[in-house]
């Protein structure tokens, strides 16, 4: 039933499709339902005798801005010392959420630099860009100084990088200068699945 | 490395040790597979068949052969679908003050895509009949329950009486079927509304019962001039290959990210078609009936702008490029078409493909729009091409200023408490939670949802001040106090999603997001709360009697998310 050989997490044991059908199936143990009327009331008292909480995440906090809508710029080795963040805001909609008509969320970036050499006389300057995950696609934010608040509106990436970079000037329309900062949207910590041994062998339609 | 890079480091590693973990401790076989099924109806048992997932999102193995822990249900049961009436597009209703309107829900037989369902409809009508009353009006309906389950009718976003709001428990018992209920309705204010059942939203409303209500103000000027209106609703149902996928009939299934459908329906129509001359200026009173699933639809390349909202027009109109739409909200939008030719009305999202890990464009066709070569008869490009400002609103909503940079008066935090779920399931959720997005525009965990039901699953409304949830949170106003209510969507549960926030009798505005003033206000009483955001609503309360406040994701209603405050009248203080 089960066959060695390497796993992505480097544990050495993986098992056949058939096997992981057999030993998944067993985990799916649910305890039963309990009988919910129309009322609103019933409803919470039954609710409130429910199952007994495996995980409970509830807490008292109300904090203005979450942190799922900030994130870290680190510096490469040509920028030591520096730093720097984003924050992402919804941008203002009558809807309340912004979205372009191909469904992008509408962003109002606000970046934040620390720590930046001036560039010397004459020595280019640093422009902010928007990458994919894949790196097939920049566009331009804009030119940015060694500190500061810069702020964008992003409305054609839901998952990106940002890269800080020195150019040759801020004239430049084509990423070529060395990066020093980079940072992935939150949206960017979504993993990506595949590769896990359980979903090698997933049943499509 | 950051604290949430830690975080989210020690999740994965976490969840992809106990994942292998689990495969050791090995519980016993699933009690949901020895659930009973449903009788057998024509010839067939109901049964529980776990619907074929997108295919960007396939499920593991284990998961097709769970079956939920409950006993599937569909209605008419035990009926010839033959014996029902075959449900007919909806009627226009027009009551002036003081008249009766006789409304049955009732089982209908209904034939899409060439298949025959059972399913409800208000006087045998999909959506029920449009009524169109004049602003002040008060009109009396005459319900009667003729469907298998109890049921009641709340008028959405209407402010009226209390005692015919329609919430089983707090303003009525429950009409049980074969009984009747009489709804006197006073309409206050003009716009677009809804009705729908508050007893199981997320079966008899998924199955066709909601109508709409026009309210027409007295000045004709209220809105621009038009060619035509057009009353929307949009709606989604979910089908596997030969059914409607059941509901629970014990508890509430889907309670995780609620019920998205895969066949959409604009006015009940899966075809929906609209035939326009070349510059006619339409005016879309949409509204969103889906159990779940929020919206950004697109008409085509006509050039549109939002007027109104749930319960007011903007104080200024505002060109758009697409309508964002959560459930049970209401926007009005006047669009022009400029160009002869045949157009797609299209559900445009950025959708998540979680074991992937990424976005993906997904488009949905909701209908077809044909712009004629014919002209418009009149021609109202002029008008259009201006952006009012409502000066009405603009002076109503400037009495509430004062208002405005008041610290919140109550606060709410909007969570989730997991019961017992498969472990595996809880760990790949753990992988899934490193980033969520503020609104779900699809069912981007349909793994999680499948073994998720209001059983296991408590969406909560909680109190830090009193730490009281739900239906235990106890607030008490007096007609006439302006309240300030801060909601944080918390991000740190383990799954979070935007959620529609509903409030009964009152009307609200959406004062601040994030720290952000809103700067084109509305009167509303349904407003999303994205994921992790913070947002402040100033309620008018104006309307006296005991009122619900919830959630307009019908499964998280049926999980637990509602609570309901009290107005006591102004008068009752002397």
């Amino acid at each position: 039933m089960f066959s060695r050989h390497a796993t992505g997490l480097g544990l050495g044991w993986g098992w056949s499709g058939s096997a992981r059908v057999l030993v998944l199936l067993p985990l799916l143990a649910i305890p039963g339902a309990r009988r919910i009327d129309g009322s609103p009331a019933a409803r919470v008292a039954d609710d409130s005798g429910a199952t007994v909480p495996a995980l409970d995440f509830t807490s008292d906090r109300t904090v203005r801005f979450a942190d799922i809508y900030k994130f870290p710029l680190r510096a490469t080795s040509r920028a030591r010392g520096a730093k720097g963040a984003g924050h992402l805001r919804i941008a203002q909609s009558p809807f309340g959420i912004a979205l372009t008509a191909d469904g992008h969320l509408v962003y109002d970036l606000e970046v934040t630099i620390e720590g930046l050499r001036a560039p010397r006389p004459s020595g280019g300057t640093y422009v902010a860009w928007l990458t994919t995950p894949e790196l097939d696609r920049f566009d331009k934010l804009g030119p940015v100084e060694p500190s500061g608040t810069f702020s964008y509106r992003v409305s054609t990436m839901n998952k990106f990088i940002l890269l800080v970079s020195l150019e040759a000037s801020e004239a430049v329309t084509k990423r070529a200068g060395p990066t020093v900062l980079r940072g992935v949207s939150p949206s960017g910590l979504m993993q990506n699945m595949e590769s896990h041994e359980l979903f090698s062998t997933m049943p499509h339609d | 490395m950051t604290d949430r890079g830690c975080v989210a480091l020690r999740r994965i590693t976490r969840s992809f040790a106990a994942t292998l973990l689990g495969v050791a401790i090995v519980p016993s076989v699933a009690a949901g597979q020895e659930r009973p099924n449903q009788p057998a109806r024509n010839g067939r048992t109901l049964e529980w068949r776990m619907p074929v997932p997108p295919i960007q999102m396939p499920m593991l193995p284990g998961m097709m052969a769970y079956r939920p822990p409950m006993t599937p249900f569909l209605p008419g049961i035990g009926v010839d679908p033959s014996s029902l009436p075959v449900a007919r597009p909806r009627e226009v209703v027009n009551l002036a003050d003081g008249d009766t309107l006789d409304l049955a829900a009732i089982l209908v037989r209904r034939v899409i895509n060439g298949k025959t369902f059972v399913m409800y409809g208000f006087n045998g009508q999909y959506p029920g009949p449009l009524i169109v009353v004049k602003q002040s009006a008060t009109v009396v309906v005459n319900f009667t329950n003729r469907i298998d389950l109890p049921t009641t009718i709340h008028w959405h976003g209407v402010r009226l009486d209390n005692r015919f709001d329609g919430v089983p428990g707090v303003t009525q018992d429950p009409v049980l079927p074969g009984e009747s209920f009489v709804y006197q309705i006073h309409f206050p204010d003009p716009g677009i509304y809804w009705y729908h059942p508050h007893v199981r939203e997320d079966i008899q409303q998924e199955l066709g019962l909601y109508g709409n209500m026009l309210v027409e103000s007295p000045d004709p000027d209220y809105y621009n001039p038009v060619n035509r209106e057009e009353v929307l609703i949009l709606d989604d149902l979910f089908m596997d290959r030969e059914e409607i996928v059941p509901f629970g009939e014990e508890a509430g299934n889907f309670s995780l990210m609620g019920r998205f459908g895969n066949l959409f329906l604009l006015n009940g129509e899966p075809d929906y078609h609209l035939s326009v001359k070349r510059g006619e200026v339409v005016r879309f009173l949409l509204t969103n009936v889906s159990n779940t699933r929020s919206y950004n639809v697109v008409f085509g390349d006509a050039r549109m702008k939002v007027v109104g909202a749930d319960i007011s027009k903007f104080q200024r109109e505002e060109w758009v490029e697409s309508v964002f739409i959560a459930p049970a909200q209401r926007y009005v939008i006047e669009a022009r078409f400029d160009t002869p030719g045949e157009f797609a009305i299209t559900n445009n999202v950025q959708a998540i493909n979680h074991v992937r890990g990424e976005f993906f464009a997904s488009v949905d066709t909701l209908g077809t729009i044909t712009v004629s070569e014919d002209p418009a008869e009149a021609n109202y490009a002029g008008q259009f091409l201006v952006l009012r400002e409502n000066e009405d609103v603009i002076a109503d909503i400037e009495r509430f200023r004062p208002h405005f940079d008041r610290p919140p008066d109550h606060e709410l935090v909007l969570t989730l408490r997991l019961g017992e779920v498969p472990s595996i399931v809880v760990q790949f959720m753990s992988i899934d939670t490193t980033y969520f997005p503020p609104v779900e525009m699809n069912d981007a965990m349909p793994m999680m949802n499948w073994v998720s039901n209001a059983g296991n699953v408590r969406w909560i409304l909680r109190e830090p001040a009193t730490r009281r949830e739900n239906m235990d949170i106890d607030w008490e106003f007096t007609q006439g106090d302006v309240v300030k209510i801060r909601l944080f969507n918390d991000p740190n549960s383990i799954h979070p999603m935007g959620h529609p926030i509903h409030l009964h009798g009152q009307r609200l505005l959406v004062l601040e997001r994030d720290g952000v003033r809103t700067r084109n206000l509305a009167w509303k009483d349904t407003a999303m709360i994205p994921t992790g955001s913070t947002v402040d609503l100033l309620v008018e309360m104006s309307n006296p009697g005991r009122w619900m406040m919830h959630c307009h994701i019908a499964e998280h209603l049926e999980a637990g998310m509602m609570m309901a405050f009290t107005v006591t009248p102004s008068d009752a203080r002397n």
